[in-house]
């Protein structure tokens, strides 16, 4: 498949995810919320600890010491996780490089979300009320604890484990979220700096996370490295 | 003292970290890039005129550097008449030495001939502006760098903000500014003197 550094086994397996299509939380136009979203490979897992270390043994330009420190800051792999605890610490400089040695990428904010929104029986849950409490009891736990390993839950129905509940995750446009904009009002990310109305231009209100995850993507810069953000690689369909 | 010890005891020739009036600017861009250098980056641009440039292009001036479109209906254009404002604020030596480097955010549009189109149409002083391209795998990682955030829209504009990055002769970041209609007093002490 592809070249193993080392002999390093991948922790995770790339699942298909098929097209589809969903609803940005804000929407680059209001009047087509609907966004398509078309097949994508997705690992089932975020990238270890252990594949993160084989990966800057084989890359020495990404340990820390070496790393330009704009595109990873000082607390980068400061205190690396280990065995199949997610990779954390990681820049989006540092998550996107792993990605592209191995022939493969980040997802994009949409790709993650669309898939995020499985639960382990519905391709939707994103409106089921029991999965809303238990999606509002992860996220609201306090995360200075150790951080666990993966796939210790159920995977959603596309067999992807970890979306919610273990670590934040870098996307490829993290970025995309504004906060000066060209002028434009309305429907676009920019609506966070007022609270309220961008609430109601939100196309769901009802799934609080989903607003979480905007507001801690509007806050990265690429260099930023936390104790419980990680990332997980996607590949295109290669066309048959 | 730290300064002066270095040159003794070293002996050899030594690159200060700011180039200071009596250091003679030409000889700024011999010293090795400083760790913190955007000019590490390796970032490949094209100029309008399809020749190709490193992204330290305006290595050993002090340099503006920002991202643009060249089909953009409003911020660009200010953006651009914003540093050539702060251009105008500046004393005729600094503003003989200072750079700047806009890069497109749009690299599908944005050929040669766009961008020749875009800097005619600005009216740059193209003896000190450059107006380039790069890939598109490139465009996210300088925008991340520069902390700038776009959006495609679905109408071929984009969303994008506007971010004034000041950088010193050997590329290290000393001033960031955001948002159009300001005066950039903060940018102008950055670049004046360095």
């Amino acid at each position: 498949m592809h070249a193993l550094w080392a002999g390093t086994a991948w922790a995770g397996a790339l699942v298909m995810i098929p097209a589809g299509s969903y609803e940005p939380l804000y929407p680059a136009d209001p009047d087509q919320p609907k966004v398509r979203v078309e097949a994508f490979e997705l690992y089932d897992a975020p990238v270890t600890g252990r594949e993160f270390a084989a990966f800057v043994r084989d890359h020495p330009e990404w340990a820390p010491a070496n790393v330009s420190p704009l595109m990873a800051d000082a607390r980068y792999l400061a205190h690396p996780t280990e065995g199949e605890q997610p990779a954390t610490q990681v820049s989006w400089f540092a998550a996107r490089a792993f990605c592209a040695a191995r022939g493969e990428r980040l997802p994009t904010v949409d790709e993650w979300e669309y898939t995020a929104r499985a639960s382990s029986s519905e391709a939707d849950a994103s409106r089921d009320p029991e999965r809303l409490q238990e999606l509002l009891a992860w996220y609201s736990q306090p995360s200075t604890g150790e951080i666990g390993e993966i796939r210790q839950r159920l995977p959603n129905v596309y067999g992807v484990y970890d979306m919610h509940g273990l670590v934040w995750e870098w996307v490829e446009d993290f970025n995309r979220t504004l906060f000066g904009t060209d002028g434009r009002q309305g429907g676009d990310d920019d609506d966070l700096r007022f609270c309220g109305a961008g609430a109601l231009s939100a196309t769901d209100v009802t799934d609080y996370t989903r607003f979480m995850r905007v507001a801690f993507r509007s806050a990265l810069e690429g260099s930023y490295t936390t104790i419980n953000l990680g990332f997980r690689c996607a590949k295109d369909v290669e066309a048959r | 003292m730290m300064t002066l010890w270095l040159f003794s005891a070293c002996g050899i020739v030594w690159a200060p970290a700011e180039p200071s009036a009596d250091t003679p600017a030409a000889a700024a861009p011999l010293a090795p890039l400083p760790e913190d250098s955007l000019y590490r980056i390796p970032i490949p641009l094209t100029r309008a005129d399809g020749s190709d440039a490193p992204l330290g292009v305006h290595r050993g001036h002090p340099t503006i550097i920002s991202m643009f479109y060249a089909s953009c209906p409003t911020a660009c254009p200010m953006l651009v008449s914003e540093i050539q404002s702060l251009e105008a604020r500046m004393p005729e030596a600094d503003r003989a030495d200072l750079r700047v480097l806009l890069v497109s955010l749009d690299p599908a549009r944005d050929d040669a001939a766009a961008l020749t189109e875009a800097a005619g149409r600005y009216g740059v002083d193209t003896s000190r502006w450059v107006l380039t391209r790069t890939e598109p795998e490139h465009v996210r990682t300088l925008a991340a760098l520069l902390s700038i955030r776009y959006r495609d829209l679905p109408d071929g504009e984009m969303n994008h903000s506007s971010i004034l990055t000041a950088l010193d002769r050997q590329g290290r970041i000393v001033k960031q500014e955001e948002g159009l209609g300001r005066g950039h007093d903060g940018l102008l002490a950055a670049l004046v003197g360095i």
